[in-house]
């Protein structure tokens, strides 16, 4: 009788030794994801603010050939003004998509000025901005690809209820607009 | 019965949860499924023509350019025609074939990548983070209409490519050269702070057991023996710039003036330029 208590306090043991450290393995590996998230989250703000910088750039060059097209002007002032104001996700996603949309119109609005077309420092900023465009892309997807290795990490079982214990919630998909997966398509 | 039952309980108990333990360890990461790339050339070439657009001794003279471009900057400027994109576009495509091959060293992520589509007749620079700011999009921009479009367009795409890479090696000239595989950056300094701990380390203990070893009457040699293969461990430490690039080590390939290393898991992240012809 005495021999069996003392096996099964061992065994006791050995099981809250075996959950703890697998509790404390599927927290660290949150954790890893997290901040893997993070980071590449950090690397969409990067583009972003590159693009942001860029803009005014743009505008001004514009200008110079196309004074009077005062509504796109606005436009993107606006969406960039929104866009510095973002704090979360959803709403970076929406002043982009917004900055996107005005991006778009002043570059049809260029296409009726063929001798901006022709000037070799609007070239250069439009190659810049292409591949600006082209940056932000792929930060966004590997930013959304991040988020779903991380939701789909903390939402199956039994991590999931590592996660419960934790209070880490599902994160936010940087989604773009409707019809605006791709993005502005820089042509000159 | 009673007593049989209670005995066994724990058994069975510890058995249920070590196998509910190792199915929770066994779940993978998920990992992405991604369509086909062309694999990684074997030995490595900064030359790959899978498109068959150029001829052979021409692959032959642009990949000796290219290699010394390499040895004199330790740029991975690297030149891939395919014969389509499949169904994927030249942005992504290039995105996900420079990350594929590691263009570039890990770390530095000196890669450059010309990925040229025969079918699309699109062309695309996809420019290693590290060297977005020597290689601005704007400059790349430049190098495909002033030397790739126009050779394209006359039907000449060797030429194309041979002028591209002397605009992108005067460009890189203009800063001080540095070889393939020099690597003083502070990376480093960490790696070197923990070879002298080691070492410092290795030093005390050694002559401790020296010293206790001294009255026992054993021959100094062989302690000292024992500090030597001690000493020689931390010299044959890999570098932190390894990646799979272990074969950067030199080897001679079949080009004359020895052959390009090996690509090393250099990373980037859709900068660069594009055009079509």
């Amino acid at each position: 009788m005495k021999r069996t208590g003392l096996v099964v306090l061992i065994v006791l043991l050995a099981l809250v030794v075996l959950f703890a450290s697998s509790f404390v393995r599927i927290s660290n590996s949150i954790v890893r994801a997290e901040e893997d998230v993070n980071v590449q989250w950090s690397e969409v703000q990067n583009q972003l603010q590159r693009r942001y910088d860029l803009i005014p750039n743009l505008v001004e060059t514009v200008k110079g050939y196309a004074a009077h097209e005062e509504e796109v002007f606005t436009a993107i002032a606006e969406a960039r003004a929104k866009l510095g104001g973002a704090r979360t996700v959803d709403e970076t996603a929406q002043a982009v998509n917004q900055l996107e949309g005005a991006l778009s119109r002043l570059l049809v609005v260029i296409e009726n000025y063929p001798q901006l077309k022709a000037d070799a420092h609007f070239s250069e900023l439009m190659y810049e901005l292409s591949g600006t465009e082209n940056r932000i892309a792929v930060a966004r997807m590997r930013y959304n690809e991040s988020v779903q290795s991380y939701n789909v990490y903390i939402r199956v079982f039994p991590n999931s209820i590592v996660a419960g214990m934790k209070g880490v919630s599902p994160k936010q998909m940087f989604e773009a607009a409707e019809g605006a997966e791709r993005a502005p398509e820089v042509k000159f | 019965m009673n007593h049989v039952d209670r005995r066994r309980l724990p058994v069975w108990l510890f058995a249920i949860a070590v196998t509910f333990l190792l199915a929770m360890g066994a779940l993978p990461y998920p990992a992405y499924a991604k369509t086909a790339l062309p694999a990684r050339p074997e030995p490595a070439r900064l030359m790959t023509d899978l498109a068959g657009m150029l001829g052979r001794s021409a692959v032959d003279e642009i990949e000796s350019q290219l290699v010394v471009l390499w040895q004199d900057t330790g740029v991975q400027f690297t030149v891939v025609t395919v014969p389509d994109l499949g169904r994927d576009t030249i942005d992504n495509y290039s995105v996900r074939l420079f990350e594929e091959w590691g263009i570039g060293e890990a770390g530095k992520d000196n890669g450059l990548l010309l990925l040229i589509a025969s079918e699309e007749r699109e062309m695309k620079f996809e420019t290693g983070y590290g060297l977005e700011g020597e290689l601005p999009d704007s400059f790349l921009g430049k190098v495909i209409d002033q030397a790739l479009v126009p050779k394209f367009k006359a039907g000449d795409p060797a030429a194309g490519i041979k002028a591209s890479i002397t605009m992108v090696s005067d460009r890189l000239k203009g800063r001080a050269g540095e070889g393939p595989g020099s690597d003083e950056s502070s990376d480093s300094i960490g790696e070197i702070a923990a070879v002298i701990v080691f070492l410092v380390v290795a030093m005390v203990i050694i002559a401790i057991s020296n010293r206790r070893r001294g009255p026992r009457g054993k021959g100094p040699g062989s302690g000292s023996g024992g500090g030597g293969s001690t000493w020689r461990t931390p010299m044959t430490l890999p570098k932190s710039t390894g990646g799979w690039g272990g074969h950067s080590g030199g080897r001679s390939g079949g080009s004359s003036s020895g052959g390009f290393g090996g690509f090393g898991g250099g990373r980037s992240g859709g900068g660069g330029a594009k055009g079509g012809w």
